[in-house]
């Protein structure tokens, strides 16, 4: 158990630092020159003794691994370098957005797990047409990507209803949750087909069990049943799903903060790619990597910890 | 053999639907149905769907114009028409690319066994790491935004799903005595990959490529979406749910809700006829 606990972590974070690495490089060798962008297009009238100030100001003529070896060891001090196209820190750049893209992914996550289990356990105890209705619908939902689903949502609760606002961040705490509601029923909706599915089947199989068979034929209340002896047994394969979703909605909420005019750190990615503002790039890039594979870890970990045939199967 | 039989025996087509059911022929038949309007669409559509005619804009529906007009006045239902190609053909790379080389690698690791199996399991791994949408943004970043940076992007991305599946069914069908009976007998590796264990785990891996088809389709849509793939004008699907969300507010959503009806359609239909698929090798894919 311990031994492979220690064999996982030791993968995470070799993969942490090849993807840092891969990363780096990629913007290292990228075509597009940061110093054209430094000098805000002024590069040709500059002169060679402003080049080379700025070039010796941000490293740019140093060797790949060189210039890795301060990044990467600015990532563990707290120094994540300065954006060049907003001219400021990127670990307060980053600290500023970050709590709207995880309340975000907190929100979708919650409401996800929730209406999926909900219908998920609706479906196997509803009668034949409910259920048909519910595999319709969960079959579409699915395929709806998250920013057609936005703009749905968009036009039928803010524009036709006024119950939400179409666009924007907000400010204080319960306005901003407001605003963040619709932005994660679009970010959440895949998540909660996939969790309605899996939800259902598992109690399928949890109820044609032996010991719930017996439990209702010795007239135990159905709500007991359902909640001590299904649901609970179901919850394995629930929590892994829901587990490697919450992992995905990590990359997915790029494209929503983008439909949403959110700012989070999604849109600022979006922002500095196309600016070639390679520093907030890299600083972000390494938080969604990192935040992905650190929520794949603990769903692996949890995965092993609650199933003792995985825990034994292993190494 | 068996392949060349699959592919174009009548008995085989007769199976394939009855493994589809109804809800999965009604896919089938709207995913022809897309094929065809994508190659035909020169003849089908009504208008230019590059036209543009500002004093036309926003145009509701019409004779002459049946789903109404976009911003620029251009014709939607032409331009959804029009969309139809990057929408079958994007994927359609995606696939292409990434199940071949997801192929090579599996193979290569489930023929080799030993150290090659253990850096190229690695190597999936560590690719793992990198979500389609964020790699599709680094490339964007590093190189150029357009059609065919994303497609590598997104391919590159999806590699390493399909490479892991097809490496443990590899591995589970070179395990099989005839392999080995082939091995003895002088067949050198790559012959006997190429014409033994891949077909053996065929099946599997082409309903693996149907399934990733609809992620491709979402994913693709998305980058274009945001601005860093497909670029304007040219009529693509995710393109025109962009351009039609910024006029959403105004109550104009006809181009944003056709286009995006029409990825969710082709989703739809692509994941049920993967999945009808997927039930008869028993396994989760």
């Amino acid at each position: 158990m311990t031994r492979a606990i220690a064999f996982r972590t030791l993968s995470v974070a070799s993969t942490l630092l090849v993807s840092s690495f891969i990363i780096f490089a990629a913007m290292h060798y990228s075509p597009g020159s940061s110093l054209a962008f430094i000098l805000g297009g002024g590069e040709n009238t500059a002169t060679p003794e402003q080049i080379a100030l700025v070039e010796a100001q941000f490293g740019l003529k140093d060797p790949l691994l060189l210039r890795y070896w301060h990044w990467i060891s600015g990532v563990f001090t707290g120094d994540w370098g300065r954006s060049y196209a907003l001219r400021e820190d990127v670990w307060r750049l980053l600290g500023s957005r970050l709590p709207t893209t995880l309340g975000l992914i907190g929100l979708a996550c919650t409401l996800s797990i929730a209406f999926g289990v909900a219908v998920g356990v609706l479906a196997s105890i509803a009668g034949r047409a409910a259920g048909i209705a519910i595999t319709i619908v969960t079959t579409i939902g699915f395929a709806t990507p998250g920013f057609v689903a936005a703009i749905i949502l968009v036009s039928i609760f803010a524009v036709k209803l006024g119950w939400f606002p179409a666009l924007g961040s907000g400010d204080g705490f319960a306005n901003s949750l407001w605003h963040l509601v619709l932005p994660s029923i679009a970010l959440g909706l895949t998540t909660s087909c996939v969790i309605a599915r899996i939800t259902r089947v598992a109690m399928a199989a949890e109820l044609g069990r032996e010991h719930v068979q017996t439990a209702i034929i010795r007239g135990v209340p159905k709500h007991l049943i359902l909640w001590r002896h299904v649901l609970r047994n179901a919850l394995i394969p629930i929590v892994t799903v829901s587990g490697i979703s919450a992992a995905t909605m990590v990359a997915g909420t790029v494209v929503i903060e983008f439909a949403f005019g959110l700012h989070g750190i999604g849109t600022l990615l979006i922002q500095a790619v196309q600016q070639k503002d390679v520093p907030v790039v890299q600083a972000i890039s390494i938080v969604l990597v990192g935040a992905y594979v650190l929520v794949n870890f603990v769903v692996d970990l949890l995965y092993l910890l609650i199933d003792p045939r995985v825990r034994l199967a292993n190494r | 053999m068996q392949t060349a039989e699959a592919i174009t025996g009548p008995g085989r087509l007769a199976r394939i639907l009855e493994q589809l059911g109804v809800a999965g022929t009604l896919a089938l038949l709207l995913m022809a149905g897309v094929c065809l309007v994508a190659i035909f669409a020169p003849w089908i559509a009504p208008h230019d769907p590059l036209e543009v005619d500002i004093a036309n804009a926003f145009g509701p529906p019409s004779a002459t114009n049946l789903l109404g007009t976009d911003t620029l006045g251009r014709d939607i239902l032409s331009r959804l028409i029009w969309g139809s190609r990057t929408a079958l053909l994007g994927p359609l790379a995606i696939v292409a690319l990434s199940g071949s080389l997801a192929a090579v690698i599996a193979l290569t690791a489930a023929w080799k066994r030993g150290w090659v199996d253990m850096v190229i399991s690695r190597i999936i791994d560590i690719q793992f790491a990198f979500p389609a949408i964020l790699l599709a943004l680094l490339v964007a970043a590093a190189f150029s935004s357009g059609f065919w940076p994303a497609v590598v992007a997104l391919a590159l991305a999806s590699v390493p799903h399909k490479a892991r599946l097809l490496r443990s069914e590899a591995l589970r069908e070179r395990a099989q005595p005839y392999i080995e009976a082939l091995e003895v007998q002088g067949m050198s590796g790559p012959s006997i990959t190429v014409r033994h264990l891949f077909p053996a785990v065929w099946p599997l891996f082409s309903t693996q490529l149907i399934l990733s088809f609809g992620y491709a389709t979402i994913e693709l849509a998305a980058i274009s979406f945001i601005g860093l793939g497909i670029q304007a004008p040219t009529p693509d699907w995710g393109l025109m749910v962009a351009q039609g969300q910024a006029t959403l507010i105004q109550g104009e959503f006809r181009e944003a809700l056709s286009a995006g009806i029409c990825i969710v359609a082709v989703v739809t239909a692509v994941t049920i006829i993967g999945d009808r698929l997927s039930h008869n090798h028993g396994r989760s894919i």
